[in-house]
């Protein structure tokens, strides 16, 4: 008979965690909630020797383990499937799941490895609660949930009565990016919640600008090739991401095509996970990759080294632009445009544009052109032209091998070798995160490296283009979530404004103005997202919400967002309810995350939190419907029509392979652009926001524009008084903060931490384990200092998700900007000069 | 006869840590008890130190050594050996740690175990052993699989190949998934099995071969 082993719980242990809790400042309220183990009296304790404190039982049957599907529901891109193990009605172990049809895909992590310390962490919120003290100060008092919920619905309904429903901000944040109670998809309750409210959402402006600079010349998605294509490769190359940690359920595809004998490039700031097996490393300077890609794109250039076929068929590379910028169209040789309904139903106008045929050595449409000139155009009916292709050419002329070793720190000869991989080596397979996107400049940056992809032809074949992720099912059918009417047929009000994070925080929310305009914001809403930590310019962050009249969180755990809410609306853990993982980006499957246990305490599943407070607002006709039916309307995307995915059908085996993308992106050259071909040079640019900034938009017109960061950048004067900059690294145990309350990981990331370069330590007389402070004029950070020979001189390296209250003094969240570029509105989390002082 | 090993590839581990949190949850250890460590090794020095970990006192792991840009940094999980000669069971004074004769499986039984740690002296691998002096969890429920170890106050713990689980037809914690796909297991008697058709052709290593222990941990370089 196999004997069972209990771990005693103690009183003690109880009282000794209370007595922590208060301390920390945050009452969260405790109690066991370990009401299956035997509770041993301090005496037996005391008793055991050297304080041993598990006990055994005699002849226990052994207990019985059911798996439950669970959906790992964090942010961080992975989508991991996992086994949910319950022993007597608690978590106790996670493993991966297994899918039959993709086995590539089975993962998890050692944040999903540890969710049972999520499920019974101490940190969790425990019942509503209300502010009693400051904000920030964490003093709460408990509330029940009826309490709660008329207030909260109090005070909305005096707000939208006085100010109109605008005044309601509400920002869907990611820490739960499941389809009802989550709020990144968003198709989620919460969404639909703020539409039938007409309140505000806050965007997040994160991860915007690599993105959008795909956009911008490849035209619609999807971008990436898919896994099963990277074995493909001759050669990797992988600009501005460690995979290994930021999208670690990725490296393995990478690794095994190495394994299979394609050489691994890395170009990274530092020597970390990947540059440890990499094949070949190119270290460059913070935020001048873009330099790095005009330079080879010289060289190529240079040496006769591009695709021509692939720029002449592919691209825009010859479209023939005019002195004054605009391109040269039919009506300049004065052939009148028609008009034709798009299929939009909208009347739009027809001017084609022109390319210069060498074969008939006339203007001619780019389909019917025989060999589309690349340069070397005459003068065509008087007017002065030049390809997209001499535009190139003249924006890459001042990037000598020289220029670019300044800027970038590459050494001639690994430009020279970059170049001639990319075009005479065989194909090449592009890797890309967002490293680059993490600077002001980072638009930019991936333009430029977008453009060397394009001039080397390495788009659009098995074995090149890019490989960023897995295409998947996708948001779903939000339009149909969203306006479904209510049960007595009233429509929605709708979104009732869109409001940027920037604007939002650093003008709207203390001036109660947009633009000049008044625009009141009383009361913010945020679910499942910790603002506080994970947006830049922390003190801004603070700012805008000691400014607030009213503040709700609706969350897990006691996060640095909580600890300023003015009513607490306590959350439960992911596998106590259940929900459909419907977005990730690099795994191909929809995941049903089966209720596992019941929820602890008095937390309850978000999406019924949405649903109380729509109840108490007068809408409950609006959330008239079960949640199958609500899912079955978001699974009602084309795709999902087409191949009758229900929820029904992806609970047979709790997940489905979503195949609804090609295996090779841009497959044969065919973009996603209107033209079929990817463009380089846009006539006209608009920014993607308007918080009434001024805008260059020259810069944002040509795909070879490339500008240095606002920080990072070496040659900036503000690097003499802040000559540090910090790359504020993704942890390996955390997704955003979220794990921030599992000692477990500790073990292997302890506590916050900057790397910095030997020679860079010496300089300053800084020893390991000594304790730094890092600042410059928005604030500071202090932590322990490691000596790291893979950062380079002048570049920090440190882990950016802890709490302000782990840290010794500030946070690093505080050195940051919260400042857009002038057409993207995206958060630089890494464009940051600091200043170092040993204490 | 079984003679249960492992192989464990270095070009593929990517230090994510996900082995080591297996292991920690799925046998419900304490706070200061880890059988399966991996250390950020900033050399190739297959008998110099093991490099270092946080859970062993560093400030951080993942820092590479040499001079940038030209750094070495590697990933190596370390747990015991399982060694066909080892040292720890001629040194125990008990017969606590004792080979299996039908899986090669070292053990040490905690009823037999005083906690003298004459075999963690023995050991040429540092580490990988723990006196538990006064076990302390992090989380009040008791996690892991129901037949767990036992964790007893005064006796030394490591690596049991999770026995209870492969007794039952399942793998080992640390084996279940790795995300760097860098980790094999099986039978080393049966050329058929994942460990042996992993190491067929490959340039292998072992740790501190010298002190002669025959360890059935295989790393591959």
């Amino acid at each position: 008979m196999a004997e069972q082993t209990t771990q005693g719980f103690t009183r003690r242990s109880f009282i000794k965690g209370a007595a922590a809790l208060t301390a920390a400042g945050a009452l969260v309220g405790c109690s066991s909630q370990t009401d299956n183990l035997k509770e041993i009296d301090a005496d037996q304790v005391a008793d055991s020797s050297q304080g041993d404190t598990q006990v055994k039982a005699d002849a226990v049957p052994v207990p019985e383990t059911k798996i439950f599907a669970g959906a790992c529901r964090a942010q961080c891109g992975q989508g991991c499937y996992l086994n949910v193990h319950v022993r007597d009605g608690q978590v106790v172990r996670t493993t991966a799941g297994h899918f039959d049809d993709g086995p590539e895909f089975d993962r998890i992590c050692p944040k999903g490895l540890t969710q049972p310390a999520r499920v019974y962490s101490s940190e969790r919120l425990q019942y509503p609660m209300r502010r009693v003290g400051e904000r920030g100060e964490g003093k709460f008092e408990r509330i029940s949930w009826d309490e709660a919920i008329k207030e909260v619905t109090d005070k909305f309904k005096a707000y939208t009565e006085e100010f109109g429903p605008k005044s309601i901000a509400m920002f869907l944040g990611s820490g739960n990016t499941a389809t009802l109670g989550g709020a990144a998809p968003e198709g989620s309750l919460m969404k639909r919640l703020l539409a039938v409210m007409g309140g505000s959402r806050v965007l997040p402006d994160r991860d915007i600008a690599t993105p959008m600079a795909w956009a911008y010349m490849f035209g619609a998605g999807p971008y990436a090739n898919r896994c099963s294509d990277t074995v493909n490769a001759k050669h990797h190359v992988i600009w501005g991401g460690d995979i290994a940690v930021s999208d670690k359920q990725r490296a393995h595809f990478f690794l095994e095509a190495r394994d299979n004998g394609t050489e691994l490039v890395v170009i990274d700031i530092a020597f970390r996970t990947m540059p440890s097996k990499a094949d070949w490393f190119i270290p460059v300077h913070p935020a001048t990759d873009g330099a790095l890609a005009l330079g080879a794109i010289r060289y190529i250039l240079e040496q006769g080294w591009e695709a021509t076929d692939f720029l002449r068929d592919h691209t825009e590379a010859p479209y023939l632009v005019k002195e004054d910028g605009m391109f040269l169209r039919m009506s300049d040789l004065g052939v009148e445009p028609t008009t034709t309904t798009n299929a939009q139903g909208q009347e739009v106008t027809v001017d084609p544009q022109l390319v210069w045929d060498e074969e008939t050595q006339a203007p001619a449409l780019p389909a019917e052109a025989v060999r589309p000139a690349l340069g070397n155009v005459p003068e065509i009916e008087g007017i002065k032209v030049r390809t997209e292709m001499d535009m190139i050419r003249e924006a890459v002329e001042p990037w000598t091998l020289e220029r670019t070793t300044e800027v970038t720190g590459v050494s001639a000869e690994d430009i020279q070798h970059l170049a001639h991989l990319y075009t005479q080596e065989g194909d090449v397979q592009t890797g890309m995160k967002f490293g680059l996107n993490h600077y002001n400049n980072g638009m930019y940056s991936s333009k430029c490296v977008n453009a060397l992809l394009l001039v080397a032809g390495q788009m659009g074949r098995s074995g090149s283009g890019l490989f960023t992720g897995e295409p998947n099912f996708g948001e779903g059918n939000v339009e149909a979530a969203i306006t479904m009417p209510s049960s007595s047929g009233e429509a929605p009000q709708g979104i009732g404004a869109i409001l940027n994070w920037t604007d939002f925080c650093n003008n709207i929310v203390l001036t109660g103005k947009k633009m000049g305009e008044d625009f009141p914001i009383k009361a913010f809403y945020v679910s499942c997202t910790n603002i506080v930590s994970n947006q830049t310019e922390q003190n801004r962050t603070i700012e805008m919400l000691k400014a607030l009249d009213f503040f709700v969180v609706q969350d897990m755990t006691m996060n640095d967002t909580a600890l300023y809410a003015d009513i607490l609306l306590p959350a439960c853990h992911w596998f106590e309810n259940a929900d459909l993982r419907v977005r990730y980006y690099t795994n191909p499957y929809l995941l049903w995350n089966e209720k596992a246990v019941e929820p602890l305490y008095e937390s309850k599943p978000d999406a019924e939190i949405y649903r109380m407070i729509a109840d108490a607002m007068g809408y409950g006709d609006f959330f008239d419907f079960t949640d199958d039916e609500y899912l079955n309307v978001l699974l009602t995307t084309p795709y999902g029509v087409e191949n009758g995915i229900t929820i029904d059908k992806i609970r047979e085996k709790n997940y489905l392979k979503c195949s609804n993308d090609p295996t090779i992106a841009f497959e044969g050259g065919i973009f996603g652009t209107a033209s079929g071909r990817a463009m380089f040079y846009r006539e006209t640019a608009a920014p993607d926001y308007n918080m009434g900034q001024e805008v260059d938009i020259e810069k944002e017109k040509f795909a070879c524009y490339w500008e240095p960061a606002k920080e990072a950048d070496l040659s900036n004067p503000l690097r003499e008084q802040f000559p540090f900059t910090i790359c504020c690294e993704h942890m390996r145990t955390r997704a955003h903060t979220q794990w921030y309350d599992v000692d477990y990981l500790k073990e292997f990331e302890r506590q916050p931490v900057c790397r910095i370069n030997p020679e860079d330590a010496a300089e300053y007389g800084i020893k390991e384990g000594d304790t730094i402070r890092l600042y410059n004029d928005r604030g500071s950070v202090t932590l322990l200092a490691t000596i790291n020979p893979g950062q380079q001189r002048r570049a920090l390296h440190c882990p950016r998700s802890f709490l302000t209250r782990e840290h010794i003094d500030g946070d690093l969240a505080r050195t940051t900007f919260n400042e857009y570029n002038q057409a993207c509105r995206n958060q630089s989390y890494f464009d940051c000069a600091v200043a170092i002082e040993k204490l | 006869m079984t003679r249960y090993g492992m192989a464990i590839d270095l070009r593929r581990c990517i230090g994510c840590q996900a082995c080591a949190a297996a292991c920690k949850v799925a046998n419900n250890n304490p706070k200061d008890v880890a059988y399966n460590i991996v250390y950020t090794k900033p050399d190739r020095d297959w008998e110099g130190s093991f490099g270092t970990a946080v859970v062993k006192g560093a400030l951080a792991n993942d820092n590479a050594g040499g001079t940038f840009p030209n750094c070495t940094m590697v990933f190596l999980p370390v747990q015991c050996q399982h060694c066909e000669n080892p040292a720890c069971e001629a040194a125990c004074p008990t017969g606590a740690t004792s080979k299996d004769p039908e899986t090669g499986i070292v053990s040490v039984d905690s009823e037999l175990c005083i906690g003298c740690e004459s075999c963690i002296k023995a050991c040429p691998y540092e580490n990988v052993r723990t006196l538990v002096k006064s076990p302390e969890y992090y989380l009040d429920v008791v996690v892991g699989e129901h037949d767990a170890p036992p964790h007893v106050a005064g006796t030394v713990e490591k690596c049991t190949f999770c026995k209870n689980l492969i007794d039952r037809g399942e793998v080992p914690a640390c084996m279940q998934l790795c995300p760097g796909r860098a980790r094999y297991w099986g039978d080393l008697d049966d050329p058929n099995s994942d460990v042996s058709k992993a190491i067929q052709g490959r340039d292998t290593v072992f740790l501190m071969e010298s002190a002669g222990t025959q360890p059935n941990v295989y790393y591959l370089q």
